[in-house]
């Protein structure tokens, strides 16, 4: 991604940002949290059932893009951005006070629809493979280099249709990285991006659509986080993970891929460094993701004080299976996040005593 | 006789005569003398009360007589003379309030249309002077490696546009025929009044509509079919049937500009003299070579009009065009492909291409040529029809 130093200044976001940061003054606690539209259901829940237990303190949340959410909470305008992607080295150059807080898990996984295809049939993947499919080179399903990974299965001889997401999406930055990562070809032509130039294939606005494409189109591949899987029975490809493993993603494959990440100590203490494929372990999903808040440490102490508590509340009752597996996530394992956590929060609020409740 | 008219009354007169009589506006100073002048000349004031209802109800029961046939009414001058001198200023003064809300209505349109291009240009600048003129007919579009082109763009604009009018104008021109010559009378006025309501649908209806109804058919049936006949001799109609792709979005454009297509037609159509279709039929011909030699060739200038305008209204298309298009940005080969407009990239990532200059500035660029193709277009169309329509039908064609 080429991000280079602007925060935005369009009419139209200005609009936004006046209104959202307009509305801080009239209550008591006043907390705003914008950015990725894939966060946005969890976030929703969230600040209903906290609005509810800490009366006095009112959260409005928008779905805007995780860009938006980045730059905004940078520059002040809004409490809390959530992003879908982690600070990347141009980012944090340009935000440089920005802290990324990991608050859920979530992946992207391949979907398809091939006649003829049971679907209980598992399917595996690999990236270079999976790669080349969605750079227009291999173009019939009963390719050798796809028959070659499932031996036992019988492909039509159909043309793949690649269906990807026409709108920025955290959820295309997951997948373009996991490509990106495993294919050379992949990183040098189009790289890891919210919105990359799709080489072939056609685009779709938001994972409804996608689905929705993916199902009624014969022959055709695409890819949708975790919620939409389980939200329609879809059944998914088993992904080739580091050590060889073909894993399908599901809520505990991808806890394992953030427990990996969190007990390897080379994993850097601020998050910013993704978990997609360089984990180790059998049942490790080699593309999942952790979703982020950013917080910028020149908020005033007041308002601090209460993202730090709502963040404690996110990480710790915020994870029970109600509010994050119904929206498509999974949740974070508390443990192993608190020492890089403890860090994060006393970046954010130093010298401040940390209690952070157990939980998760 | 107390002849002293509410000062409304006299404004909504005075603005009715200037327009009907003068066609000019007039300098504050003199308009009160105008409008005496006129007003003792205008013989039969019933006709003004058609225009005004107001203006019916407060009219003055004693018809004035023309100043030069009968002497006036003894007592009318020395009346009118009175309210000339009392009046005056009061006119002046709310004359000037008005003028000056006018002035500051009229800049404000100026200042926002100003505003809109300036910021556009300004921002759209890191592009304009990076990429110059190439940008039009570079087709790289990669965020990534920072090379940005329209050239996709622009024709996955056209394509769509194109596919629209080809199916908008033939169906626009054959009903508006049917209403105008053929439709028995009681289907007329509903058949009307549906088609402009078509107008007023809201442009995420038909993108809906599309996915819900068009997808599918082409999909299952009209694409394969296609493709089985046609595309066996011309790769331009074969492909592999997705159902989305610039044939749905065109068609559904196509929907939506056939009202505005059929409207001006009809109208035009229903304005041919009488005469003409009277001699026609004198000199022996039939309906139907009346309809396709007389009446058509007189409309055909409407009919261009009402195009250019439609071609204003589908080249901007966001919503519809977004749903159906399959937004994959490379150029469409086949009428099946898949394809990308100006309008749908930019409601697709302009959000998240603002976190960038250059790419931010790319894509404010290309609103700036559809902006530009889409005001061109308009005035053409817009200019086209008022002459040879004689501005007749100027304000039954809305902008795109």
């Amino acid at each position: 991604m080429n991000i280079v130093k602007r925060s935005a200044g369009f009419a139209l976001t200005l609009a936004v940002v006046s209104v959202l940061s307009g509305a801080g003054t009239a209550r008591a606690t006043d907390l705003t949290i914008s950015g990725s539209t894939m966060l946005f259901p969890l976030e929703q829940v969230w600040a209903n059932a906290y609005m509810k237990s800490h009366p006095g303190v009112h959260i409005s949340v928008a779905s805007t893009g995780s860009g938006f959410g980045i730059s905004n909470a940078a520059n002040g305008n809004i409490t809390i951005g959530a992003s879908d992607a982690y600070l990347t080295k141009d980012l944090r150059k340009r935000y440089g006070s920005l802290a990324a807080i990991p608050v859920a898990f979530d992946d992207t996984q391949v979907i398809y629809n091939v006649p003829g295809v049971k679907k209980s049939q598992l399917l595996r993947m690999d990236g270079p493979t999976l790669a080349r499919i969605f750079m227009g080179k291999i173009k019939f399903w009963d390719d050798k280099a796809i028959r070659a990974i499932n031996p036992d299965v019988h492909f039509p001889h159909r043309r793949i249709k690649v269906i990807h997401r026409a709108d920025a999406s955290g959820t295309t930055f997951v997948f373009t990285d996991y490509l990106s990562q495993t294919s050379k070809e992949w990183y040098d032509d189009i790289g890891r991006d919210l919105s990359p130039s799709w080489p072939v294939g056609s685009g779709y606005n938001g994972s409804d659509a996608v689905v929705a494409a993916v199902m009624a189109t014969p022959g055709a591949i695409g890819y949708v986080g975790l919620g939409w899987i389980n939200e329609y029975h879809l059944s998914s490809m088993a992904l080739k993970n580091l050590d060889g493993y073909y894993v399908v993603g599901s809520v505990k494959t991808i806890r394992n891929a953030g427990k990996a990440a969190l007990h390897d100590p080379s994993f850097p203490d601020d998050f910013n460094r993704s978990i997609v494929w360089n984990l180790h372990g059998k049942n490790v999903y080699p593309d999942a993701n952790f979703e982020f808040w950013m917080v910028s440490t020149a908020l005033p102490k007041r308002t601090m004080l209460e993202v730090k508590k709502m963040v404690i509340w996110a990480l710790t009752k915020g994870q029970q299976e109600k509010y994050t597996v119904k929206t498509g996530f999974a949740p974070l394992p508390f443990a192993p996040l608190k020492p890089r956590l403890n860090k994060i929060l006393n970046r954010l609020l130093p010298g401040n005593s940390l209690k952070i409740e157990s939980g998760g | 006789m107390n002849l002293k008219p509410h000062g409304a009354v006299r404004f909504v007169r005075t603005a009715l005569f200037l327009e009907r009589v003068m066609g000019v506006a007039m300098e504050p100073e003199t308009r009160a003398q105008q409008e005496m002048g006129q007003i003792l000349v205008e013989s039969d004031p019933s006709s003004l009360s058609t225009a005004s209802p107001r203006i019916l109800s407060t009219a003055p029961e004693k018809k004035f007589r023309s100043s030069e046939g009968e002497s006036l009414h003894p007592d009318s001058k020395s009346v009118l003379k009175n309210l000339r001198e009392t009046s005056h200023a009061r006119i002046h003064r709310s004359e000037r309030l008005f003028q000056g809300t006018l002035w500051v209505g009229g800049f404000f349109v100026l200042a926002l249309f100003a505003t809109v291009l300036g910021v556009s240009i300004v921002e759209a600048w890191p592009s304009i002077t990076k990429f110059g003129w190439s940008f039009l007919w570079t087709s790289t579009w990669n965020p990534h490696r920072q090379i940005f082109g329209a050239w996709t763009y622009i024709v996955g604009t056209f394509w769509v546009t194109g596919i629209a009018l080809l199916f908008a104008i033939p169906v626009a021109i054959l009903s508006s025929l049917f209403l105008s010559d053929y439709s028995p009378k009681w289907l007329v006025g509903g058949v009307s009044t549906l088609m402009e309501m078509l107008a007023g649908i809201p442009s995420i209806v038909f993108g809906a509509f599309g996915i819900i109804f068009m997808v599918p058919l082409l999909r299952d049936h009209v694409e394969p079919f296609l493709a089985n006949t046609l595309g066996k001799h011309w790769d331009f109609f074969g492909g592999d049937s997705m159902g989305y792709g610039i044939l749905a979005a065109g068609l559904v454009v196509g929907i939506m500009v056939i009202p505005l297509v059929a409207t001006v037609t009809r109208d035009s159509l229903v304005m041919v003299p009488r005469e003409t279709v009277e001699a026609s039929y004198a000199l022996g011909s039939t309906k139907a070579e009346m309809v396709f030699f007389v009446k058509l060739p007189a409309v055909v200038p409407g009919i261009i009009g009402s195009v250019i305008l439609g071609f204003g209204r589908a080249i901007g298309e966001t919503m519809a065009v977004l749903l159906l298009i399959g937004n994959q940005a490379s150029i469409p080969t086949s009428i099946q492909d898949v394809g990308y407009t100006i309008s749908s990239l930019l409601a697709n990532t302009f959000t998240y291409a603002v976190i960038d200059p250059l790419y931010s500035a790319a894509e404010i660029e290309l609103g700036l040529i559809l902006l530009v193709i889409s005001l061109v277009v308009n005035t053409l169309g817009r200019e086209l029809l008022m002459k040879l329509m004689g501005g007749r039908l100027a304000g039954s064609v809305g902008g795109g």
